[in-house]
């Protein structure tokens, strides 16, 4: 059936469609503030005339483009296109002010494909036994995964891991603004009711690292990328990315892992796989210092990371009807207008249909290279051209407009500056825009599942001993704990090795 | 002009005014919308006092505000804020047109000698590039961007 699904999709029309879709995903994501759940609905009703696996075939490949396309704009110009490239822009950017943005763009292109393709694979082999695991996820397996994302903060921190904690302890009480998700009443709004619905995450997102950005960039009066000549020797051509991403096999599987392990916990998209996979990647690291001076390990990393999860999140929708990811319940939307029900149905009577849609993604991530490749040179090419005075108002635009299109709200506008200012100040004091964002992601996870565990253990005595229960939370706890004392444990190893080696010398002496 | 400061003990005098701010916003809600909010705002005290006593036993300086000029970036900043309170005044496509070249002639002035010929050229440039968002947002992607007294 695999075969004949296909031959099924080599129609011009259906490559078409891969190839409009993965162009106005990228055109999406490159956006900052347009996310991926933005394009799929905007597009969605463009596919209502069209065949079921016409539709879904476009609107998979828009989410494939969209995720990979965010990675432009952190590359470029410090500000991640949509939240699964924030640790993109850890790299990419320090890449770019090195003259090596070119050589970026390929590599996220490739390693983009490659997790695209990983994922579409893990969803095609590993659908039944991967849909069993994210249904032993409860309410405290989520607080526990909240936990472990926020033990990251020490190494997104860049300089002191105290202020990093500062920093995502704010994220989570700005997180905590509006209705509560639980209980339903209104918290921190000093008495404005506009702050009734909260701070959106990509709100917050765009305004801490947008602004820094374009105020460095108003203050220097110039930007990274005209700062520097261009290397003409870098390593950008498609064949030299793919021989450096190819060249780190260990960092490009366990990105690959971390990304479907992430992506079929509902909830928990690219914007949490990819800042777990650049943490892992520098933790496995020989050298985990060099980190956020342009490591093309810690690009590798995100960008095959954030692609698994488009397909990886799949899982849980194609076999339980759980969207594992926002832009997942647009899709789930189009599977029921057209009487699409999720379940092994799907994979039976369906088969074809299901089938020749997750191949499809897997073709969609193929069509990322030239269509990357090419979109990639052009995109820098305007940037790098456009002087400084005329690119921070165009990007201040974008970021406006990205914000206003959230909610439709002018107020977000006003909350995204003013948070993007306080980002530029906190920056002076060594407070970094990236734990605050994940303080922000990570405490609405967090939160949900503290206090639904908290009321399912209302009956005993110890409520709190709830979170303690399964033995899936006592390995999170485990990985916890591990994570945590990671970098005094590297520390006192680095110390050993560094005492023995005196010792050594001193010996020969 | 040497900006160097203690940033612990900044970062931590941020943190107390801020748990401050939080503190005394928690009311009197039930346990399950209070419970978890209340828990990071204590936690966000307990790590700024850490903080501030970090930065008197060992302290850290570090320079601020150091990258080129102060007065540019605050004027630019101040512009956006002018730019975003005007909007529904001016309408979304008047605001940016004017707000936009003002910034563009404002800061073109740290790199070139800004003329009338030269304003003229960028102004139909920002015309055409603030049309083309305004059509793709409002025609494309149906967003109804702010109408003010004009359109």
């Amino acid at each position: 059936m695999l075969l004949e699904t296909f031959l099924m999709l080599l129609d011009p029309v259906i490559i078409l469609s891969i190839f409009a879709g993965v162009s106005a995903g990228l055109f999406v994501g490159a956006m900052p503030g347009l996310t991926a759940t933005m394009a799929l609905a905007v597009l969605l009703p463009f596919t209502f005339t069209l065949p079921p696996l016409h539709g879904l075939v476009a609107l998979g490949a828009v989410y494939m483009g969209a995720i990979y396309g965010g990675s432009f704009a952190a590359i470029l110009v410090n500000t991640p296109g949509t939240p699964s490239s924030i640790a993109t822009a850890f790299e990419g950017y320090p890449m770019s002010k090195k003259g090596r943005a070119l050589e970026a763009l390929s590599i996220a292109t490739v390693a983009s494909a490659v997790g695209g393709i990983a994922g579409s694979l893990f969803l095609l082999l590993l659908s039944p036994p991967l849909a069993k695991l994210s249904l032993r996820f409860g309410p405290a397996e989520y607080f526990w995964v909240a936990v472990l994302g926020l033990t990251l903060i020490a190494s997104l921190s860049e300089g002191s891991a105290m202020k990093g904690m500062l920093g995502g302890a704010l994220g989570m009480v700005i997180g905590t603004m509006g209705v509560a998700p639980i209980g339903g009443e209104t918290r921190f709004t000093f008495g404005l009711p506009v702050l009734q619905g909260g701070v959106a995450m990509i709100v917050a997102l765009i305004g801490l690292f947008v602004l820094p950005e374009l105020f460095n960039m108003a203050a220097k009066g110039r930007t990274a990328l005209s700062a520097v000549e261009v290397n003409s020797r870098a390593k950008s051509s498609f064949w030299q990315a793919t021989k450096t991403v190819f060249s780190m096999p260990g960092n490009l599987i366990r990105s690959c892992i971390i990304g479907e392990i992430v992506a079929i916990i509902p909830g928990a998209g690219g914007n949490v796989a990819n800042l777990v996979a650049y943490n892992e990647a520098k933790r496995a690291s020989k050298h985990p210092e060099k980190y956020g001076t342009g490591v093309e390990e810690g690009l590798v990393a995100t960008e095959s990371s954030n692609n698994v999860t488009v397909a990886g999140s799949m899982v849980p929708l194609l076999t339980l009807g759980i969207p594992g990811a926002p832009p997942d319940a647009v899709i789930l939307g189009v599977m029921m207008l057209h009487g699409l029900r999720p379940g092994i149905e799907l994979f039976t009577t369906s088969g074809q249909l299901t089938y020749g849609f997750i191949i499809s993604m897997g073709l969609a991530a193929i069509a990322m290279v030239p269509v990357g490749l090419l979109g990639g040179r052009l995109i820098y090419k305007v940037i790098f051209r456009t002087p400084v005075y005329f690119l921070v108002p165009t990007i201040a635009m974008a970021t406006m407009l990205g914000t206003y299109a959230v909610r439709n709200s002018h107020t977000d506008v006003i909350i995204m500056l003013i948070l993007g200012t306080a980002g530029y100040l906190f920056k002076q004091i060594g407070i970094a825009p990236a734990p605050i964002v994940l303080g922000l992601i990570l405490g609405n996870i967090a939160e949900m599942g503290f206090v639904q565990t908290m009321l399912s253990g209302q009956a005993s005595q110890y409520p709190f001993l709830k979170l303690f229960e399964n033995s899936l939370s006592h390995i999170l706890i485990a990985m916890i704990l591990f994570s945590a004392a990671w970098p005094y444990l590297s520390a006192l190893k680095r110390r050993f090795k560094q005492r023995s080696k005196t010792a050594m010398e001193d010996t020969h002496e | 002009m040497n900006r160097e400061i203690n940033t612990g003990i900044a970062s931590g005098t941020i943190g107390l005014l801020l748990t401050a701010v939080f503190f005394f916003a928690l009311e009197d809600i039930s346990w399950m919308s209070i419970l978890f909010p209340k828990t990071v705002v204590y936690i966000m005290g307990i790590i700024s006092i850490t903080l501030l006593v970090l930065g008197f036993v060992k302290p850290s300086r570090d320079q601020i505000f150091s990258a080129g000029s102060n007065i540019r970036w605050m004027v630019t900043g101040a512009l956006f804020f002018l730019w975003v309170l005007f909007m529904p005044v001016l309408g979304f496509f008047v605001s940016t047109v004017v707000f936009m070249t003002v910034i563009v002639v404002y800061l073109a002035r740290a790199r070139t000698q800004v003329t009338i010929k030269k304003v003229m050229v960028w102004l139909p440039i920002v015309i055409a590039e603030v049309s083309f968002f305004y059509l793709v947002f409002t025609k494309v992607l149906y967003v109804p961007l702010p109408k003010g007294m004009f359109f």
